[in-house]
């Protein structure tokens, strides 16, 4: 699966601060079970697709996953062993800005046990610190 | 069950430092609106609150300067973590009178569909009803045992109280279905070179008579 935009107006963006916690996002939308980030972070598509891949073979044919994050953000890079200046580097690869409180993640059409197993594989695949959270009616 | 009740004072100051100001001694920022009488910024215990939320509440008997008054909680405001409550509404009631609220709906019981492959999904999560705050039910139930693979569950399935009628306009709205799992075709794989070409550029179309002038 290709995460990234299809047309951008700007190839290359600048980093950027993440500042505050999330304001939206943060509550459990379409699912029963939501992973929430509890760190400011940029989680890279490749990130993603992984924790994709380890909820689906954990749970099989059984249940339905979200992703709450899209990779928007193109991050640049300059060539190993290359002097400084001639300019800003290609984009190497996109990520999803992630604030504190943003839910990553929804799964649904399963037991808490099992959902919470599956957050458990996709946790180790992520950069930032996160927790299970449940819908809230 | 008697409504809980809130001992709560006026709030004169009014904004985002007092409001956290406020919250540092314990107390929650609140509004009380409704029956077309002034709508009356309030400050609330934020502990005797939260205990009344565990407990399921949904009414609550409001004091405030020898006064009081019926409230129905509208919304509850928390943080980006879903811990600390932030802010509540409170809508005036009179406990004669019907009102309209959003009440969850519990799917309960295995579905005959589930041991067949089946995956239960439930789409609609509250419903609005129509009753007198006295009877206010916590939750409505429906039994989704007797749904097959492809079964579909509706509003008019969903068990109701006594005094309890469903405000929602079409009572053939999906609540919940069985239905087997999507098997997602496996997209093609991307070649490198198409990956590495990355996202379509939006470039602005410069109209030819511009192109003109400037020559």
């Amino acid at each position: 699966m290709r995460l990234m935009p299809k047309r951008v107006k700007f190839r290359k963006t600048q980093r950027r601060r993440i500042k505050g916690n999330a304001t939206r996002g943060h509550t459990v939308a379409f699912c029963e079970y939501g992973l929430q980030s509890m760190d400011p972070g940029w989680i890279t598509a490749q990130q993603l697709e992984a924790g994709r891949v380890a909820v689906s073979h954990f749970l099989g044919r059984e249940g339905k996953l979200v992703i709450r994050v899209f990779p928007q953000k193109s991050v640049s890079s300059k060539p190993i062993e290359t002097r400084m200046g001639k300019g800003k580097g290609e984009p190497e690869f996109w990520v999803a800005v992630v604030k504190p409180g943003t839910v990553i993640y929804e799964i649904g059409g399963v037991p808490e046990a099992m959902a919470r197993q599956a957050f458990n594989r996709v946790a180790h695949k992520l950069p930032v610190s996160v927790r299970m959270i449940t819908r809230r009616v | 069950m008697d409504n809980p009740v809130l001992q709560v004072e006026k709030r004169t100051q009014l904004g985002s430092h007092a409001a956290r100001r406020l919250r540092r001694d314990g107390k929650l920022p609140a509004v009380v609106y409704g029956h077309k009488e002034d709508t009356l910024a309030i400050s609330v215990p934020e502990k005797d609150f939260r205990t009344a939320l565990q407990t399921g509440a949904k009414m609550f008997r409001i004091h405030c300067d020898n006064n009081e008054q019926d409230a129905l909680i509208r919304e509850t405001q928390y943080d980006a973590f879903g811990i600390d409550i932030l802010h509540a509404d409170f809508v005036r009631v009179y406990m004669d009178e019907e009102i309209t609220l959003e009440v969850p709906i519990e799917v309960r019981g295995t579905p005959v569909g589930a041991a067949k492959g089946g995956v239960l999904e439930q789409i609609r999560r509250t419903v609005e009803v129509r009753c007198l705050p006295a009877h206010i039910p916590e939750k409505l139930t429906a039994d989704v045992s007797g749904l097959d693979v492809g079964g579909q569950l509706t509003l008019k399935d969903v068990r109701l109280p006594s005094g309890v009628e469903i405000a929602h306009g079409d009572m053939n709205t999906l609540v919940a279905q069985v239905r087997l799992p999507m098997v997602k075709e496996e997209a093609a794989p991307v070649e490198e070179g198409e990956l590495a070409k990355g996202p379509e550029v939006i470039v602005k179309k410069v109209k030819e008579e511009e192109v003109e002038e400037e020559s």
